[in-house]
């Protein structure tokens, strides 16, 4: 049990170190930022009390150290600089060493928390501490900033305050309304100003404050936080502050407030009256009113308070409910089993077609439709936004560039943007070696970067956004660009091309990719040896997705890496050639066309064919899969939008939309380009499914008439 | 044959704090006496205290005592439209005079 809390614990502090290193990068830049300071100093002051509740003692008192030293600079009795970033940020990294040590004695990790404890002591050191400048904990318990007020709703209780400001309160130079504004930051908070004392402008003095307040607030806060925003002013003004309930309490009721139970509480009528005016049989507010028993304000004022407090009890049940940790292992489960009974449909509504049961085809559909919402939803549980990974790079890009003296910065763009979960855990690696490239390859030193009449500061822009099926993941950064004179040397020294051999600039490029290449003068630390690229491409490659590099000498290079959704189910075009099946993903299917065996037509060796009025390459999968048979006199070809441009595919029958359960190609298979993995029909028939991409890009570089398992034998 | 009413559009500028609130006052007296229908311009309002939005109070009930017409016109900075919001004046945020006109607490109901 012990230890399933204790899983808890590293699963969270995980969460929350992940989360303190993006605010550490951010408070570098602006530093003075208190909700940024706040967060910092919440985010470790959490994991140090977690820890000692859990027995993590020595990350608690580690914990301990950085906190004490947040909460002084947060309070501003200490800078924030630059080196203490670094230092935060290295004893954030400590702690998740400590946490992978299960916080056991081990002589370098305990080493490592002396030389961090020692350098924080010193940096609190250059001021000394006031008395009071401890972490307090009741300060730390309190919630600061709207998003932490609002985002403890567990502990909150709901207040009902007035506020009525002194008459002079405007010579003071007060600025009630930000006073107001200060109190909403505690929590959820509904106002409702008074102005029936505001007179004619005749009769009204401009200097004399004549508004005050109702409000109520659900807070985390205690009654002395929110007591605290008028403590300027207190002395001149009227201030009460009730407790009305705890919001937990509040969700257990069955129904909101009444109206006339918020005007007992205030003070305003009695119980009696309130009978009485209810035996009327009409709305409480308006008999109230006309019997002159409370003011309309009193009455819109409790209106407001009711709205507010059936909110609070709304959120509660809301949150009490809003998520679940769920180990994603069992979420891969759910995945496998919802792709058995998408297999199971398709079997079923076959099964169905062949018998004729119109009883039998009616549930077929029925299931068919569910069996499509549940896959959807189930997918959408493993979609996270790629954001969730960002922060990891920005790191990368701080860290390089100090290490290399450079000056560079990672812009990030569509951090929203979905992809499945599995996917992104494997994109980490590859973009990680990208951004170093792009650093230490691309970016150039300030001195450079100033000669050459560019801003000091580089900039790697890394963007997601979402394309059809896929989504586009970019690295481009406004450095030197790919010195293609280098490259073509080095690859002729590499013996990865002949001499003599004459390359348009797009081969060069691409020369970045081959295994084994590398440019750097020296090898560095960060990048040269010459395993980067080449390991990118074959880790896009085992995604199903495609690396795409364009890059202009001085002005930058930008890498595209071009990722399917998800990799468990896809919708596809099932068709047929010969008696093999084949799956084309339906996201990149343009169309569909008849043609005769007698209307192709050959140009320069390739086989052209007119579609909506554009010649288009097509490539028959007969010829390419040397499958055996004839066609047939008449034939389909799938036009499909492939990387760069469109292309056909001949097929003998185009079957009808599948929805393909993705599994992978046992290893016979695996090295055939142009196929992506297989999928199992309702009859239990094998169909493969074709990589686009890489299908037409083997066509366009072999179109004299190489087959798919001649290239198999080739790559084998 | 009636009268066509005269107008005049007050349309103070800058971050009105409590100092502008005497001065449009005065403004506001004037231009009631000169005019039938004075509007007030939020456009140029870059934000609004509390001792100036008093000010607009009494305006609009002034107003309504004199059989005269009293209206907000122009666009309301994103900054006044927040800061009335959390105050409790309004339910919504406002972008124009007009809105701010129908959603401020107990404002319209006075007069009009």
């Amino acid at each position: 049990m012990i230890d399933g809390f204790k899983e808890t614990f590293r699963e969270e502090a995980e969460e929350l170190l992940t989360g303190l290193e993006g605010i550490l990068l951010e408070l570098e830049t602006k530093p003075g930022d208190q909700e940024l300071l706040n967060a910092a100093f919440r985010a470790v002051h959490t994991v140090k009390g977690s820890a000692g509740m859990f027995g993590f003692e020595a990350i608690g008192r580690f914990a301990h150290d950085l906190e004490n030293i947040m909460d002084r600079i947060r309070s501003g009795s200490l800078p924030m600089t630059k080196g203490f970033a670094d230092l935060a940020l290295a004893s954030r990294d400590h702690i998740r060493t400590m946490l992978a040590a299960d916080d056991a004695p081990e002589p370098d990790v305990d080493a490592r928390t002396a030389e961090l404890v020692e350098a924080l002591r010193a940096y609190a050191a250059q001021v000394p501490a006031p008395p009071e400048a401890e972490a307090d904990p009741e300060k730390a318990e309190r919630p600061e900033g709207k998003d932490a007020g609002k985002g403890s709703s567990a502990e909150e209780t709901v207040w009902r305050l007035s506020f009525k400001p002194g008459e002079g309160v405007f010579r003071s130079g007060t600025k009630v309304l930000r006073l107001l504004e200060e109190l909403s930051t505690l929590g959820d908070c509904a106002c409702f100003p008074h102005t029936e004392n505001i007179p004619e402008l005749e009769k009204l003095d401009p200097e004399t404050c004549r508004t005050s307040w109702d409000a109520i607030i659900a807070s985390g806060s205690g009654p002395e936080a929110i007591k605290d925003v008028f403590i300027f002013v207190e002395s001149e003004s009227e201030l009460s502050l009730d407790k009305i309930e705890e919001a937990a309490i509040l969700q257990e009721r069955e129904e909101p407030k009444k109206l006339g139970e918020i005007l007992i509480e205030r003070g305003i009528i009695t119980k009696a009256a309130i009978d009485e005016a209810l035996s009327s049989q009409r709305r409480l507010g308006e008999v109230l009113v006309e019997k002159k028993l409370v003011s309309k304000e009193q009455v819109e004022s409790a209106l407001v308070e009711q709205e507010h407090l059936k909110r609070v009890q709304e959120r509660q049940v809301d949150t009490g409910a809003a998520s679940i940790r769920v180990a994603s292992d069992k979420l891969d489960q759910l995945v496998d089993l919802v792709g058995e009974l998408v297999t199971l449909q398709a079997r079923l509504s076959q099964t169905a077609l062949g018998i004729q049961d119109s009883g039998l085809t009616g549930i077929s559909e029925m299931f068919d439709r569910l069996i499509a919402q549940l896959r959807d939803n189930t997918m959408s549980i493993r979609m996270l936004p790629i954001g969730s990974t960002f922060n990891k790079f920005r790191r990368v890009v701080r860290d390089l560039s100090l290490e290399l003296g450079k000056d560079a910065e990672l812009a990030t763009e569509g951090a929203d943007t979905e992809l499945d979960k599995t996917v992104i855990e494997k994109l980490g690696d590859p973009l990680v070696h990208i951004i170093r490239n792009s650093l230490d390859h691309g970016i150039e030193r300030p001195a450079d970067r100033i000669s050459a009449g560019k801003p000091r500061s580089g900039t790697i822009r890394l963007s997601a956004m979402h394309s059809g099926a896929y989504v586009l993941i970019q690295v481009a950064d406004d450095g030197g660009g790919l010195d293609r004179a280098a490259i073509k040397s080095k690859a002729l020294e590499r013996g990865i091309i002949s001499p003599g051999a004459d390359l348009v600039d797009q081969e060069i490029d691409q020369l970045i990719f081959a295994p084994g290449f590398s440019t750097a003068r020296t090898v560095t630390k960060v990048s040269g040896r010459g395993v980067g690229m080449d390991v990118v491409k074959r880790e896009i490659d085992s995604l199903g997705g495609t690396v795409l590099l364009r890059s202009e000498r001085g002005a930058g290079t930008t890498i595209t890496l071009k990722i399917p959704l998800t990799l468990a189910i896809i919708e596809g075009l099932l068709v047929k050639v010969a008696d093999e099946f084949y799956v084309i993903p339906l996201s990149s299917v343009d169309g569909c066309i008849e043609i005769k065996s007698d209307e192709v037509v050959e140009r320069d060796g390739k086989r052209i064919i007119t579609y909506r009025g554009e010649l288009l390459p097509f490539v028959p999968l007969r010829t390419w899969f040397d499958s055996p048979g004839e066609a047939p006199e008449i034939s389909q070809i799938v036009i499909v939008n492939a990387l760069e441009s469109r292309i056909g595919f001949v097929v003998d029958q185009v079957i009808g939309d599948y929805q393909t359960v993705v599994k992978p190609l046992g290893r016979l298979y695996r090295n055939v380009r142009g196929l992506s993995g297989a999928t199992i029909l309702g009859d239990g028939t094998v169909a493969l499914i074709l990589d686009v991409n890489r299908l037409s890009q083997a066509v366009k570089r072999d179109t004299s008439g190489r087959t798919g398992r001649d290239e198999a034998l080739h790559d084998a | 044959m009636k009268k066509k009413p005269t107008q005049k559009v007050v349309s103070p500028a800058g971050p009105l704090g409590i100092e502008a609130a005497a001065p449009l006052r005065r403004e506001l007296l004037a231009a009631f006496e000169e005019a039938d229908e004075v509007l007030f311009d939020f456009s140029r309002a870059e934000d609004v205290d509390l001792a100036v939005l008093q000010v607009l109070y009494a305006a609009k009930r002034s107003a309504a005592h004199r059989g005269a017409f009293f209206a907000l016109i122009g666009s309301v900075a994103e900054k006044v439209s927040r800061r009335l919001q959390v105050a409790g004046f309004t339910r919504s945020a406002c972008s124009t005079g007009e809105e701010l006109e129908t959603s401020l607490v107990d404002f319209g109901s006075v007069s009009r």
